[in-house]
């Protein structure tokens, strides 16, 4: 080895030495003259709201008026789960569609709590443009049923509701009043 | 006059000692060239061990104290408001004015994340690096970060540097978020976490002599 290095060109020699200044320089060097460094983690999270926007249908046999039967659809902002109580986390406009079944001949018509009401009966009811605001709340509807001829017949319906997220009267009032202080 | 050449008879001894005194020169360069390329290395080692290095890791001020025979050695301390390892923000805490919602975090809604950068305790300058950790985030594609309260520069770094002239205050850094509403179906992510992770990175720095 001593002699390897005793033959070796200069140039050769000079190289290697200045290899070895480097490993010195970028890696050994770093290791002890290590510096200060800190790191901390920053976590932002949450639960994303939900929207509830829930139907409930009420019917009962003895939901007679006038020889019409009748049943309550209920549109609430909240859900009952267990002890817990959900309420939505945003306000939304919604509509009501009311219509049969496959094979099913019904027509239907409706009032709701103030007395607004529909012109006639239809097959397919629809309520448009109603609202829930993020405060616990609900909206009920009396649904009348009808049907052509005499003949007692089994109306199947369905109700559907489509809701889309709206603005919150609470959370424009408090943005208001934000702004204004 | 005769004219000829002289010849001076020199002792065989003599001449044999001469070619050993050329020898032993030719042999004393050889050592001397080494010991100049041995020297050479030594002095580029120690160009590197005494010149060079300090300047580059000249990172820590120590001040000893010949007598006592103690040294202090500058303090650090590196603070994300209070917390030097965790921080944790639940994001419906930070919802500014909005239409939508002021408990919960829904599209339409918007708020800042405010945190302080503590260098109070820290006797170095100090870089900062504040970036987000995109494989621990896990946000709505249509709830955007921004560093300006008109929603107009995306967020997606701070960083700075902090010299012992103004590293006695604490830096308050804001990140401001919008979920925008859109016509988009958004229903997916209701009960979804939502996180945002942001990675805090601090380091001394070495200012020029």
């Amino acid at each position: 080895m001593k002699e390897k290095w005793k033959k070796m060109d200069k140039k050769k020699k000079k190289k290697i030495l200045l290899v070895i200044e480097f490993v010195l320089i970028f890696l050994i060097i770093p290791g002890t003259f290590a510096l200060y460094k800190g790191l901390v983690n920053v976590n932002v999270t949450t639960v994303a709201g939900e929207m509830i926007s829930d139907i409930e249908i009420i019917q009962r046999d003895s939901y007679i008026e006038n020889n019409v039967p009748y049943f309550y659809v209920v549109v609430k902002n909240y859900r009952i789960n267990g002890n817990q109580t959900l309420l939505t986390a945003t306000a939304f406009d919604y509509d009501l569609v009311i219509s049969n079944k496959t094979g099913s001949n019904g027509k239907f018509s409706y009032v709701d709590e103030n007395g607004v009401s529909s012109n006639g009966y239809s097959s397919t009811l629809r309520i448009e443009n109603c609202h829930l605001d993020s405060n616990m709340d609900s909206n009920r509807f009396k649904i009348y049923v009808s049907r052509d001829g005499n003949l007692e017949t089994q109306v199947d319906y369905k109700v559907q509701i489509d809701a889309v997220q709206a603005v919150t009267e609470n959370a424009s009032s408090n943005a208001s009043n934000n702004s204004s202080n | 006059m005769r004219k000829g050449t002289t010849y001076v008879e020199i002792p065989n001894s003599d001449i044999h000692e001469k070619i050993k005194n050329k020898k032993n020169i030719r042999v004393n360069k050889g050592n001397y060239h080494k010991t100049k390329f041995f020297l050479k290395t030594v002095m580029g080692f120690l160009i590197v061990f005494v010149v060079i290095v300090p300047f580059t890791y000249a990172r820590y001020t120590t001040q000893t104290d010949v007598v006592n025979h103690s040294a202090s050695v500058a303090t650090w301390s590196f603070k994300i408001s209070d917390s030097t390892s965790t921080y944790n923000i639940d994001l419906a805490d930070t919802i500014t004015q909005n239409d939508y919602s002021m408990t919960k975090v829904v599209p339409g809604t918007c708020g800042i994340i405010q945190f302080s950068i503590d260098f109070r305790n820290t006797k170095v300058d100090t870089k900062y690096n504040i970036t987000i950790d995109s494989n621990n985030s896990n946000l709505p594609p249509n709830l955007k970060l921004y560093t300006d309260s008109n929603y107009v520069f995306e967020f997606s770094s701070y960083s700075g540097n902090v010299t012992l002239n103004n590293i006695s205050s604490t830096l308050v850094k804001r990140i401001y978020w919008k979920w925008n509403y859109t016509q988009q179906d958004e229903s997916s992510w209701a009960n979804q976490q939502i996180s945002l992770s942001l990675k805090a990175e601090a380091e001394q720095t070495v200012s020029a002599p």
